[in-house]
């Protein structure tokens, strides 16, 4: 039986993980205003989670500035990636009604 | 946790996912909009100001655009929407089918060149949009029909016209698409 995943099971957490798995593996992650704009948090809510998830190591976090701006970028690890596919194989068991 | 909590959950994750993917198709999308809006309204007014280079004017400043799309191309090439060559193969067909028709076939003049072009591209933009967004459909349709009625309506300023409403409409829907 599939357990859910306390990390990724927070709501802001979840939508996090949920909009950087869309993305391709091999793509560049997503910054972070667009990060913020995708998951409706707050700034200090939002950074708050991403250092959550980054000390999982299911994200990995560039700072870099670009046009003399510094910029945000996140990323999900493989391994943040299996935690997510895993922990959505609990939520179709809830479903299924095999949790 | 029950499974109505389980079913919003997912529910939730598949809603952010589509939401992700449209929009940073849009943000990866929006650069080269601003590019081509740019240029299209350079052309345009070129065309205006001296009419008699605007074959030339137009040339020159089409392989600036097809060279920055590639250019820009990487980026999206990087997210995983596809290789860079598909991009210029994307650019000679298109280029192709209008020239046999407005040049091989219709042997337009100047003026219905001007709305040629725009329209067709216009159509494309629409047949994207079933598959990328419906802001591609409003796009296309919108400016299609502005150049539509530029074209019966106006003498000799529709170049200066089409710089304000092509070049000027994917600027504005490009700055749009990039806060999307």
């Amino acid at each position: 039986m599939s357990a859910p995943d306390d990390i990724i099971h927070q709501p802001v957490r979840l939508r996090i993980m949920a909009a950087l798995t869309a993305l391709q593996p091999e793509a560049e992650g997503l910054d972070f205003s667009h990060l913020k704009k995708l998951t409706g948090a707050t700034d200090g809510n939002l950074g708050a989670h991403i250092d959550h998830l980054a000390k999982a190591r299911y994200v990995t976090v560039e700072k870099a500035f670009v046009a003399r701006r510094p910029r945000t970028t996140v990323s999900v690890t493989a391994e943040g990636r299996r935690a997510f596919e895993k922990h959505v194989a609990f939520l179709r068991s809830v479903i299924d009604g095999g949790a | 946790m029950d499974a109505t909590q389980a079913a919003d959950a997912l529910g939730e994750i598949e809603a952010l996912r589509i939401a992700t993917r449209r929009s940073l198709a849009y943000r990866l999308a929006s650069a080269k909009l601003i590019l081509w809006g740019a240029i299209v309204a350079v052309a345009d007014f070129m065309t205006y100001a001296v009419p008699v280079h605007a074959g030339r004017i137009w040339l020159a400043l089409t392989a600036v655009g097809v060279i920055g799309s590639g250019i820009l191309g990487r980026r999206m090439a990087r997210n995983g929407y596809g290789p860079v060559w598909r991009i210029f193969a994307g650019f000679a067909l298109f280029f192709a089918f209008g020239a046999f028709w407005s040049i091989g076939i219709g042997h337009f003049d100047g003026r219905q060149m001007l709305a040629f072009w725009p329209t067709l591209v216009m159509f494309g933009y629409c047949l994207a949009g079933l598959w990328l967004g419906r802001v591609y459909i409003i796009l296309g349709l919108a400016v299609a029909a502005l150049v539509a009625v530029g074209y019966f309506a106006l003498g000799p300023a529709y170049p200066l016209y089409l710089a304000v409403v092509n070049g000027g409409g994917l600027i504005v829907c490009g700055l749009w698409m990039r806060q999307a």
